[in-house]
């Protein structure tokens, strides 16, 4: 009996993590010293949990941010968001022209070919450290 | 016989792509912006682009989206017209942010991003020229969002049009295309009818 209810959670427990969070196209545009670029990346929530990034973190910055690209009175803009969620089973991409992370005053240099660590932060799979490349 | 000659009139003319089908949205000949370029050098914008067409867009470096994906999409544009041999073509970009956009910043804008061309031209100038000169153009922007740093510095983004332009070799606003997601095959259609 013990045996059956050990295995009935555990089989619960599996329920809950059936895959895994899965970060993909890694890549930031060029920029220099003192300059501002923009992270982008995929998340694949294939788990049956919702998840939510709410912040990234990396030692080429003191200064990133989740933002959204909003367009107003036909023109466009971006602003800072505080979280962005990932329900289980789906993807948001972080794309030009879309979601993406604005990386403020980094500073070195990172031309072509060169890369970065950044941390995302997420409240259920906690940090997930990612290497982008640079590229235009 | 006089079948034939219209049909011969009606290719001719299909085929000329005539750039008279392009309207002129604003004639920017009569007007002159004193402006400075990358490299700190004067600028007259448009008189120095005279027999030139242009690409046109309008940028400000700390924007980390849409002006980069802009000037990203005008390098491919630049590609393709290269590999065509089409040469007789100007590149201006200019700032929208000239109180943060100098001529160096902009040349590092230019320098991370590989542009080398003596044709591409990245502009700045006091702010009262630049906005008038987005005004005849009817380009708008804005300063939105702000956001303090860890220093206690503040940083302003802003809200503008999403533009690139094609300007004839008579300093002619000819056509506008989102920058951010042109059709580059449609813009270097456009370009060539131009460049005739």
């Amino acid at each position: 009996m013990k045996k059956t209810l050990l295995l009935f959670f555990a089989f619960l427990i599996s329920c809950n993590n059936i895959g895994k969070l899965k970060i993909s196209h890694t890549w930031f545009r060029p920029v220099l010293k003192g300059m501002n670029t923009a992270l982008y990346f995929t998340v694949e929530n294939n788990t049956n949990q919702t998840d939510t990034l709410y912040s990234v973190k990396s030692s080429i910055s003191d200064m990133v941010q989740i933002h959204e690209t909003f367009v107003k009175d036909g023109m466009k803009g971006m602003r800072p968001i505080k979280f962005i969620v990932v329900k289980p089973h789906s993807k948001v991409e972080f794309k030009p022209g879309g979601f993406h992370v604005m990386v403020m005053n980094v500073k070195g240099d990172y031309k072509k070919s060169s890369s970065a660590k950044f941390d995302l932060y997420f409240k259920r799979n906690g940090k997930v450290k990612i290497t982008a490349n640079v590229k235009e | 016989m006089i079948k034939k000659f219209f049909i011969i009139i009606f290719i001719t003319l299909v085929l000329s792509g005539c750039s008279k089908d392009i309207p002129v949205i604003k004639d920017l000949s009569k007007i002159n912006y004193k402006l400075i370029d990358q490299d700190s050098t004067e600028f007259n914008f448009p008189q120095d682009l005279k027999g030139k067409t242009v690409v046109l867009s309008y940028i400000y470096t700390h924007c980390p989206d849409i002006c980069p994906l802009t000037t990203h999409n005008i390098m491919l544009i630049n590609k393709q017209l290269e590999k065509e041999n089409i040469n007789n073509v100007a590149y201006v970009e200019i700032s929208f942010d000239p109180e943060r956009d100098s001529p160096s910043v902009l040349k590092k804008y230019a320098e991370v991003r590989a542009i080398k061309s003596k044709d591409w031209h990245f502009l700045t100038g006091d702010k009262k020229t630049i906005y008038d000169l987005l005004k005849a153009v009817n380009f708008k922007a804005m300063p939105g969002d702000t956001t303090i740093t860890p220093s206690g510095d503040t940083l302003y983004y802003f809200i503008h049009t999403d533009r690139i332009s094609l300007l004839d070799k008579q300093n002619r606003l000819r056509k506008n295309f989102k920058g951010s997601n042109v059709d580059k095959k449609v813009l270097i259609n456009f370009l060539k009818q131009l460049d005739k």
